[in-house]
């Protein structure tokens, strides 16, 4: 890859470097503005931590007072996948850039917790089989 | 660090601290650059303002992992680069766009290389010199010799090592070369035609 310049490497280093920069429409500058403008705000973290201690304490508690029976769990595990889908396709449309996984995240555990504060309560207590009333 | 490293570093803490007039700034400094880079790969300037467009809310959008010890320019060419790599991709432009083979044709140019005394290019001539070089030659020859990149910055916007940024370089102006005198070899033809 020896090289030694000569006339034409002199010629179009000068011609290169004198090249002129062309500039884009005076339109450009305000379009890229007013589309970084309307970018989604940037969600606050408080409401979904909040949401989250609300809804581990609701589980907590309800966990604390039912016992589900082996047969819900079936039914429970397709509520909770419905629930997942549901709330990430809501966490896509709210976030439609994908700013990172963060976001998902913290929507997805939310969901389940959710969907568990609400569905135990519904699950009947069972007794023991054999057991006198 | 040089004054325009630190003016970009700068501009660009005021934008991670949610100053607005910051984004203003950096798109003021550097679309310039980033166009004319764009407009000589995709060849129209439609394209080349989208691709713009592109790769500055990209940029924005991932400010804060902008290292400040690097010069920003380089690292907007190398999402300025990516950006038009996918283009260039979708619109098949060329081939070789993934290969590093050599594209010179020995039958581009004249039998030796003669070395002449005098030799003007201007700047029309250049432009099509460069738009007739494959897209991985002409980002490589524009960063380095157009927009005046040191060969490291090049090496890093376009994510190779220097060695292979250099024979880039190299085959670029061999290429340019056997253009230009199968070009000036047609107009002497020309020339002399009754």
């Amino acid at each position: 890859m020896k090289h030694t310049e000569d006339a034409f490497d002199r010629s179009l280093n000068a011609a290169l470097a004198s090249l002129p920069q062309p500039r884009p429409s005076a339109a450009f500058s305000r379009g890229v503005l007013a589309a970084w403008g309307r970018r989604p705000a940037a969600a606050p973290v408080w409401p979904l931590a909040a949401a989250l201690t609300l809804s581990s304490a609701a589980l907590a508690a309800a966990a604390l007072s039912f016992t589900p029976s082996i047969a819900s769990v079936a039914p429970a595990a397709a509520r909770a996948a419905a629930l997942l889908q549901l709330a990430g396709r809501a966490a896509l449309h709210l976030l439609p850039d994908a700013r990172g996984g963060a976001e998902l995240s913290a929507a997805a555990v939310m969901a389940v917790a959710l969907f568990l504060t609400l569905s135990l309560p519904a699950v009947p207590k069972t007794r023991p089989t054999g057991a006198k009333s | 660090m040089s004054e325009p490293l630190d003016k970009d570093a700068d501009i660009v803490r005021r934008c991670l601290a949610g100053e607005e007039a910051g984004y203003a700034d950096l798109l003021e400094r550097h679309q310039g650059r980033v166009y004319a880079f764009l407009l000589r790969l995709a060849g129209n300037a439609h394209d080349a303002e989208d691709l713009a467009q592109v790769v500055f809310l990209k940029a924005f959008r991932s400010l804060a992992s902008f290292d400040p010890a690097r010069p920003f320019h380089s690292w907007l060419f190398a999402i300025a680069h990516h950006a038009a790599l996918d283009f260039l991709r979708a619109r098949k432009a060329n081939l070789s766009l993934d290969h590093d083979e050599d594209p010179i044709d020995p039958a581009d140019g004249v039998d030796g290389p003669e070395r002449l005394a005098e030799v003007s290019l201007d700047g029309a001539l250049v432009e099509r010199l460069i738009a007739a070089l494959p897209p991985l030659y002409r980002e490589a020859l524009l960063l380095r010799h157009v927009e005046g990149l040191s060969v490291e910055d090049v090496a890093q916007a376009l994510g190779l090592p220097e060695g292979t940024v250099k024979i880039r370089l190299f085959r670029a102006r061999e290429l340019m070369r056997r253009k230009w005198e199968a070009f000036e070899k047609d107009e002497t033809r020309e020339g002399l035609r009754p």
